[in-house]
Parts: structure tokens; sequence; C-alpha cells
């Protein structure tokens, strides 16, 4: 799905129609985030159940409270991601651990191109479903951190702002899970010489 | 001073990442260009970060149908507390719910036929107050009694005597208690 791109006075603008009432405004709104929002959630949960909660939670939070928003502080979707992180947040402190769902790799998986051979596309399946192991090892601030700058593309400043910490530490958190990361995409094989030539 | 294999190797994810000051990025350019095994690290990293870019890209992208039962829920969400709010605020259930309290109020001493009056409670130090007035009405004497109730009513003396308006008694007063 593509997410629309929509400039930041036009986002302004939605707002402003929001506060003043219209439902088309609200409507607007969710069409332009809920992508984002979504994928965030299920990049931290790595379940659908809990990330479609909350998404909702989220939306229905920040448009319940619309009018504390102040665009001269954060961009909208910094301050939806806040909301979001923070509600992940609850979930990890539910103590449930992270469940990978079995059919994920089904229900989710890339589309290979027409001109991929079915062991590429496998190779692609299985190395999303290894990082997703391997995202679900690590401790959830690392986690959020890759999270918002690989899959969002947001600078170092915007993911110091949502998660509430100085920029630096948000750059050695992209680091410390880029490190750990790295060789959750390394073909199989690589991994199990290296294994062997450790011994 | 030229970095060492190892401390390139440290600053490798932050060099990818474009973190590093312009000198230390210096620095490591010079030792790329000069050793082949450092390179060969840093090609690795990259590509580490490129291939993690697109895929946690297109991690949990979700259906249409999903954001369609997200925003019916969000929408259904914003819709309740307002609802709930009508319903509890509503004339008619204020109304009922007043007659009611107003009826169970009354229907007790109405059934009764005799008024219900709060206890007073006793005064911890009571005084008895006896009032000494004349005939003719500007004069008024009060006396205050002690009465640490009843340890000995014979005991009992006036300790005070308040004169509101004449000072002296005038002859032929009465005492009335």
């Amino acid at each position: 799905m593509k997410t629309p791109t929509v400039e930041q006075h036009d986002i302004n603008d939605l707002i402003a129609c929001a506060l003043a009432g219209e439902q088309v405004a609200f409507a607007s709104l969710y069409e332009v985030f809920a992508p984002g929002v979504y994928r965030l959630c299920y990049s931290l949960l790595l379940n659908h159940h809990d990330a479609e909660d909350v998404a909702q939670e989220t939306f229905v939070y920040a448009f319940k409270n619309l009018k504390r928003y102040d665009s001269k502080l954060s961009a909208f979707k910094t301050w939806l991601f806040t909301i979001a992180i923070c509600r992940c947040r609850n979930v990890y402190r539910r103590g449930r651990p992270l469940l990978i769902e079995l059919t994920t790799g089904l229900q989710n998986a890339l589309h290979a191109p027409r001109s991929e051979t079915p062991e590429a596309a496998y190779a692609h399946t299985s190395a999303k479903e290894e990082l997703e192991r391997a995202l679900a090892n690590l401790s959830p601030r690392l986690r959020e951190a890759v999270v918002l700058r690989y899959g969002h593309g947001l600078t170092y400043r915007e993911i110091a702002e949502i998660m509430d910490c100085p920029p630096k530490t948000a750059e050695s958190r992209v680091r410390l899970a880029h490190d750990a990361l790295r060789g959750a995409l390394d073909p199989v094989g690589q991994g199990l010489l290296d294994e062997l030539l450790s011994f | 001073m030229p970095l060492t294999c190892k401390s390139c190797r440290t600053y490798l994810t932050a060099y990818v990442h474009g973190e590093l000051t312009p000198r230390a990025r210096r620095r490591v350019d010079a030792h790329l260009n000069g050793c082949r095994s450092c390179a060969a690290e840093y090609t690795r990293h990259s590509r580490a970060a490129r291939d993690l870019r697109s895929t946690i890209v297109h991690m949990g992208q979700p259906s249409r149908t999903q954001l369609s039962t997200i925003w019916m829920a969000v929408q259904s969400d914003l819709e309740i507390p307002s609802k709930g709010q009508e319903r509890r605020y509503s004339p008619l259930r204020v109304g009922a719910f007043a007659f009611v309290l107003i009826l169970a109020l009354m229907l007790p001493p109405l059934l009764n036929g005799e008024r219900v009056y709060a206890q007073i409670p006793d005064p911890p130090t009571p005084l008895l107050m006896r009032v000494t007035y004349s005939v003719s009405p500007e004069a008024f004497l009060i006396r205050t009694t002690e009465t640490r109730e009843p340890r000995n009513r014979a005991n009992r003396e006036p300790h005070l005597m308040v004169l509101i308006q004449n000072i002296a008694p005038t002859p032929g007063a009465t005492e009335q208690p």
C-alpha cells in the first residue's frame, strides 16, 4: 500500500478541519498515517492482533486529544508515533513474551517479483522470518530505535524525540541494534561456516 | 596517527550510519583505502544496513481490510462516549432519579405520622441559666450557675452574675428559672 504524500501544511489544515468537527478530516488523517502507525506497531509487537489493538488505541487517543497537539513542537507523525510507542510499551509491561505468529510468513510474505526464482523468493521470506526472530530477541529500546530508523526513515533527532532520550543515545541504540541484527540477514550457510570456524 | 584494524572496525557501524565527526571519518576513509580486510568488513556492514532497511520497511504492511477494520473500531470508540454522556445526563433520567430520592426520604415520616428529629448531642459542660428580671422592663439580671451535673445539687451556687442594663436590681425583682 502506498502512503499518500501529504505536506505538513496540508496536515495542519486537516487537523484544523478535524478540530472544527469535520469527520472527513479525521478520515483523511487516518488514511495518511494509519499504514505507518500499523507498521510501527507490528514491527515492535510482531503480532497482528496486538498491532491492530494498539493502532486503534493510538488513533482514538490522538483524535480525542487532537487539541493538545502543537505543530510548533513536533510533526504530527512524530506525535502519533510517540503515542503508539507508549501503547506498545504498555503491551511489553504486561509481561507477555513476544510471540511470532507461525502464519506470519504466509500471510505477510513479501511478494517476489515475477522474475524472481522460487529459491530466491524462499530465501527472501526466510530472511524476513529470521529478522523477525532477531528483532524479538532485541531489547525493546533497541528494537524501537532500529525500527524507527530503518522502517520509517526517521532522523536521530526525531527518534530521540519519540523515545524521550538524547540524540546521541538514539544513535548508539541504532548502532547496537544494527550490530545485533546484522547476523540475522546473513545467509544460513555463512553463519554455519562462521560457527564452524570459531571452534 | 593511523587507525589500527581493531579500532577501525569499532568505528565501522557509526561510519555506515554517518555518525562520525569529519575528522574521524577521514581517518576511517584513509584506513579503508589501504586495508582490504576492513574494506570487505565495511562492505558487509553497508550491505546489512541496506538489507535491514529494505526488510523492515516491508514488515507488517497492513492490508486494506485490516485498515478498514481498525477505522471502524476507531469510529465506534469515538462515538460511544458521546452517546453515553447523553444517556447519563438525559433530563428524564435525572427527573426520575430525583423523584425516587424524594419519595424515599418522605415516605417513612408520612407512614409513621410522626416527625423525625435528629438527636441533639449532649453538651460536654452544660450550663443552666436563670434569668432574673425586674418588673421594670429596663433591667435584666442574668445568673448563671455551674452545673457539673448532678454531683451535688444542694451545693450548687451561682458563680456569675451579669447585669445587662441596670446595675442594681430593682426592688421587687422576681426570679424565674
